[in-house]
C-alpha cells in the first residue's frame, strides 16, 4: 500500500490535513550503495533544484491574468508579478556585489510572465556559472564589502541568493493558493530528487 | 578571523540560529496569538513549529533505516518545550548530517516512505530547505498579528553577523 505523502494530502481550501494516522510501516528502508557517475555536488544539488523550482512556478503562473497577476495580497511584495520580479532582480544585483556579470535583461523593461521567464532563465545562468567557478577555483571563501561597507563571503552571498529564492517562492505558492487556481504544484527539493533520480535510472 | 565554514557546516550554522532567532521571538507570544487562524500553511504559529521540529525527526529515522513517524499530539505545547524538542532534534540532524559527509555517504540512496529513492545529501538539504520555507511563513503570521521589529532571518544577514559582528 502506498500512502500518499503529507504534503499532497490537502482539503477543499488548499490547506494540509492532519498526518494519517495509520502508518503503513515498508518492511525495511534499504541503502543502495552509490553507483558511478550519479555523484552530485551540493552546489550543483541547490542551482539545479533552484532552477526546477522556479520553472515550476512560472509554468503553473502561466495561464493567469493580468489582473490575477497584480493582484495585491498582504504578504511580501505583495503580487505575483513583483515577487517574480524582485526574485531576479536579486539575483542579479548580488551577482554585481559578487564580482560577476549579472545574466538577463536589467530590471524595469519587460514585465510579462514570459518576459520575465527569459530574464530569470539568463540571471540564473550566469549566477550558476559563477558559484561554479567559485567553487572549482576555490575561491568560496573569498570575501567583499557590501554595500554597508561589511564583510561578506562569495559562498554566504551565493547561498543567501538561494535561500532567498526559497523563501520568495513559498511566498508565490501562498499568493498562487489565495487566487484560488487549481494544481497549485508541490516544489519541494525532495520531488526533484525523485524525478532526478528516476531520469538517472532511466538513462542507464 | 573566522575560519573557514564548510559548506553543510555553514548551512547547518544557519538553519539554527535562524530557528533559534525566529523561536526566540515567539517566546513572547499568547496562546491566542500562537494559534490565531491565518490563510497560509499549518494556520497557526504554534502548529508551524510543531510542523517543522516533528519533520527533522522524520527524516533522520528514515535515513537511519526506522520507519516513519507519525506526527506528535503536541497541541498546547509551549515554546520553551518546543525550543528542547529542537536543540535534541537538529543536534542529531546535524551529527548526522556530518556523518554522512565526512564518510561520503551524501550520495547514496534510501527509500522512502513513498516507496521512492532518495539520496542523503537530497534529504540534508530538503530538511533544511524546508524549514527555511515555514521560518517564511512564521514570519508572515507574525507581521499580521501586528508585532513589530519581526527578525530577519536569511542567511546574508547570518554571514554578515559572523564575519563583522
Amino acid at each position: 500500500m502506498q500512502i500518499e505523502p503529507h504534503h499532497h494530502i490537502r482539503n477543499a481550501d488548499g490547506f494540509p490535513t492532519p498526518y494519517p494516522r495509520t502508518i503503513y510501516h515498508s518492511p525495511s528502508t534499504l541503502y543502495s550503495p552509490r553507483k558511478e557517475g550519479e555523484s552530485m555536488d551540493v552546489y550543483d544539488r541547490l542551482l539545479q533544484y533552484d532552477e526546477w523550482a522556479t520553472h515550476e512556478l512560472f509554468a503553473a503562473s502561466s495561464d493567469l491574468l493580468d489582473e490575477q497577476l497584480d493582484r495585491e495580497f498582504d504578504i511580501g511584495h505583495r503580487t505575483v508579478r513583483a515577487t517574480f520580479d524582485h526574485l531576479i532582480t536579486v539575483i542579479q544585483g548580488w551577482m554585481i556585489e559578487m564580482g560577476g556579470q549579472p545574466g538577463g535583461s536589467p530590471p524595469g523593461g519587460d514585465s510579462s510572465l514570459a518576459a520575465l521567464r527569459v530574464r530569470f532563465d539568463g540571471a540564473h545562468e550566469a549566477f550558476s556559472v559563477y558559484v561554479r567557478s567559485l567553487r572549482d577555483t576555490d575561491r568560496l571563501e573569498d570575501r567583499f564589502a557590501d554595500d554597508y561597507g561589511g564583510s561578506i563571503t562569495q559562498i554566504g552571498a551565493a547561498l543567501h541568493v538561494l535561500l532567498h529564492n526559497v523563501e520568495h517562492r513559498s511566498e508565490i505558492l501562498h499568493l498562487l493558493q489565495r487566487l484560488k487556481i487549481p494544481d497549485v504544484p508541490e516544489i519541494d527539493l525532495a520531488l526533484w530528487e525523485i524525478q532526478r533520480i528516476e531520469a538517472t535510472e532511466t538513462t542507464r | 578571523m573566522r575560519k573557514a565554514l564548510e559548506t553543510y557546516d555553514r548551512l547547518l550554522d544557519f538553519d539554527e540560529w535562524a530557528t533559534h532567532d525566529l523561536l526566540t521571538f515567539c517566546a513572547p507570544l499568547t496562546d491566542e496569538q500562537l494559534d490565531q487562524r491565518f490563510d497560509i500553511g499549518h494556520q497557526t504559529i504554534r502548529d508551524t513549529w510543531i510542523h517543522l521540529v516533528w519533520n527533522i525527526d522524520f527524516w533522520i529515522s528514515l535515513m537511519t533505516g526506522g520507519a516513519p513517524l507519525e506526527e506528535p499530539d503536541w497541541r498546547g505545547i509551549s515554546i520553551a518545550d518546543l525550543m528542547t524538542r529542537y536543540n535534541e532534534s537538529f543536534a542529531s540532524f546535524a551529527a548526522l548530517t556530518r556523518k554522512l559527509r565526512d564518510e561520503h555517504w551524501l550520495d547514496d540512496v534510501f527509500i522512502d516512505h513513498w516507496q521512492v529513492k532518495k539520496s542523503m545529501g537530497g534529504t540534508i538539504l530538503q530538511v533544511i530547505i524546508h524549514a527555511s520555507e515555514h521560518r517564511m511563513e512564521i514570519t508572515h503570521m507574525l507581521i499580521r498579528l501586528g508585532l513589530e521589529n519581526v527578525p530577519e532571518v536569511d542567511l546574508g544577514a547570518r554571514d554578515y553577523e559572523l564575519l563583522n559582528c
